[in-house]
């Protein structure tokens, strides 16, 4: 399984976003790393479709980005993740079941499971607006996991986690990635030092680093300074 | 199929949960259960003497006022208005010998406090067709709504003269004259729901599709498989609900005080009875049916209007007050000829509608007003719909 990018370019009226950024990513954990405003949401957006790129292509196992097909098997958890304040958690998810295709009684099992999974069970008949932040947070990550996707996109997802639901988090993803493409975007390093199987960095719109990442490497901060100052978190 | 369902109900109760949605719909049907509700204005003074010189004086409340007209109009109700019926209405305005009622208002007091049974015909005759009901033959009657017809038919094309003239030929003589008082209330306030619906509309739907940008969910619908045209329908159908149900519920409360008030009587009365000049040949109850859906077309048309802006500019207060500008242009600006016609101001102006002498030629045959409107209505709003779609299409997230 992979994901091809080829040329990937957004250009908006007077700044190019992405600029001709090509990439093959396959299973496994793809640590995108970069300052504030480098391309990387712009980025993941056009990798989820929901923005079209000025010129270039990209495709999973050769279907392309704009096909039903791709985004059937497409996961996204956007870095400003909207909800429903009158929904309740269950509803949220049973709604964006249906938009991704799910059968009732299959969309159903699979929202109680991920609210399981995410500790929000005991909470999931409330409306989210009597949420905490964190919960909230991990509502988006549940709902990016309804599909049992194969391409799992993450925009800055530790976002209002507190430290223990980061490291939880983190182990979530790292099971996933097993036999899930994973693109986690973050400015936070230990986010995906230890985690990422896979590391790219991106500065104004452009790829600078893209190479395999050893877990065991510990260089990734003085790397990330180098490339981009003081600017992480 | 099931998942549209699914999406249906959810983008319904997205609908629903609008707080103030329900505070302007639960205002307006304040407002049209307040203005249908007969007024309990102050009473009058009625006195009437006899030859003998004796009087009798009673103050009527607003209620009993109506109240008597209701009785003698049911008395009556079933008559046809013929030369008979035109003598007995002749003689009630003298008093039936036993009066000298000189003045118009002596015959008002006399039909109140002695016979209410030709109250009805007498205010009919004299306020609506300008006729004096104490020196109205039958043919009178019914010569001078030819002079009014012909007179308005007068500037028309011979094939056009020969529609309505055919028209006038389906339209029964003498008319039965049944109780129906209702009516005039029933289209007083259509109208003014007429020029609510915009708002209620817009109020309901504004937020249908721009709700996704301020609440930021666009990214994550657009990255879901059934986000075009299933989202899009759903959303379409839940808006469409909501007006639909919307411009009913307002009808119901506009229709319903008036059945507990006068009852459901009078349908059958034919329509010439309160449009005299009107060559249509339709019941009361036909009349006030096609009014009920027009009016339920032109909420879905208003509906239409404000899920565009909200999908064209993704805004939920412009799509909030792009209707409302409307409402208020339509009664500012004039279109010209034939086309202010078709306004709702001229439309739901039961009088002007009913009355109406336009015609749109149609291969074969003449159109009237009453049978354009609906169409234009319905390809107006299926065509705000389509770009609607066009526009949901080319929905670009927020960079």
């Amino acid at each position: 399984m992979e994901l091809i990018v080829r040329g990937l370019t957004k250009q908006y009226k007077d700044k190019t976003a992405v600029d001709g950024v090509s990439l093959r990513l396959t299973e496994g954990i793809n640590g995108l790393l970069g300052a504030n405003g480098a391309g990387k949401t712009t980025l993941m957006r056009m990798l989820c479709g929901v923005l079209k790129p000025t010129a270039g292509t990209i495709s999973l196992d050769g279907v392309d980005v704009s096909s039903e097909d791709y985004r059937a098997v497409l996961g996204y958890l956007p870095q400003e993740f909207g909800y429903y304040p009158d929904f309740s958690g269950m509803d949220f998810l049973l709604y964006l079941a249906a938009l991704k295709g799910l059968s009732r009684s299959h969309a159903k099992r699979k929202a109680a499971e991920l609210l399981e999974l995410t500790g929000l069970a005991h909470v999931g008949k409330k409306k989210i607006k009597t949420w905490s932040g964190g919960m909230k947070q991990r509502l988006g990550i549940a709902q990016a996991l309804l599909n049992d996707p194969r391409l799992l996109v993450v925009d800055e997802p530790t976002a209002g986690l507190d430290p223990k639901e980061r490291v939880r988090f983190r182990n979530l993803l790292a099971e996933l990635g097993r036999d899930t493409i994973v693109l986690l975007s973050t400015h936070i390093v230990s986010d995906v030092e230890h985690i990422a199987d896979h590391m790219l960095m991106m500065a104004d719109g452009h790829i600078i680093l893209d190479e395999p990442w050893d877990r065991n490497r510990t260089d990734l901060e003085e790397l990330y300074l180098k490339e981009f100052g003081g600017e992480e978190e | 199929m099931k998942t549209l369902r699914t999406l249906y109900r959810y983008e319904l109760r997205k609908l629903l949960s609008r707080r103030p949605a329900w505070i302007v719909a639960i205002l307006l049907a304040a407002i049209t259960i307040h203005t249908a509700l007969p007024s309990h204005g102050a009473g009058s003074t009625f006195s009437v003497t006899d030859r003998s010189g004796q009087t009798v004086e009673r103050v009527l409340s607003g209620a009993e006022q109506r109240a008597a007209l209701a009785e003698g109009e049911r008395r009556i109700s079933g008559q046809p208005m013929d030369e008979a019926f035109f003598r007995n209405l002749r003689a009630a305005c003298a008093g039936n010998g036993q009066y000298e009622l000189r003045e118009h208002w002596d015959q008002v007091c006399w039909f109140y406090l002695v016979d209410n049974s030709y109250l009805g015909p007498y205010s009919l005759l004299a306020y609506e067709w300008n006729l004096d009901p104490a020196t109205t033959t039958a043919e009178q009657f019914y010569q001078a709504r030819q002079e009014t017809i012909r007179a308005q038919m007068g500037p028309l094309s011979p094939d056009e003269q020969s529609f309505w003239t055919d028209m006038e030929a389906k339209v029964e003589k003498p008319f039965v004259y049944r109780y129906g008082g209702w009516y005039p209330e029933f289209l007083h306030n259509v109208y003014g729901l007429s020029s609510l619906l915009p708002l209620l509309a817009a109020v309901c739907l504004c937020g249908v599709f721009s709700d996704e940008r301020r609440v930021r969910t666009e990214s994550l619908l657009f990255s879901c498989r059934q986000s075009r045209l299933p989202l899009f329908l759903a959303k379409l159908l839940a808006g469409l609900t909501c007006a639909l149900a919307a411009s009913l519920g307002i009808l119901a409360f506009c229709v319903l005080p008036l059945v507990f008030s006068h009852g459901a009587e009078g349908f059958q009365a034919p329509l010439q009875l309160w449009e005299s000049a009107s060559s249509l040949p339709l019941t009361v109850g036909r009349a006030v049916l096609l009014m009920m859906g027009l009016l339920v077309l032109y909420a879905l048309a208003c509906g239409a209007l404000s899920m565009l802006l909200s999908v064209a500019t993704k805004n939920t207060l412009a799509a909030l007050l792009g209707p409302v500008l409307l409402m208020i242009l339509q009664a500012r600006l004039g279109l010209p000829g034939q086309a202010a016609e078709y306004l709702p101001n001229q439309l739901f102006n039961g009088t002007a509608v009913f009355r109406s002498f336009q015609l749109v030629s149609f291969p074969g045959t003449f159109l009237t007003v009453l049978q354009v409107a609906p169409v234009l209505y319905a390809v107006l709003g299926a065509g705000l719909l389509a770009l609607c779609w066009l526009c949901w299409r080319r929905w670009a997230v927020q960079g």
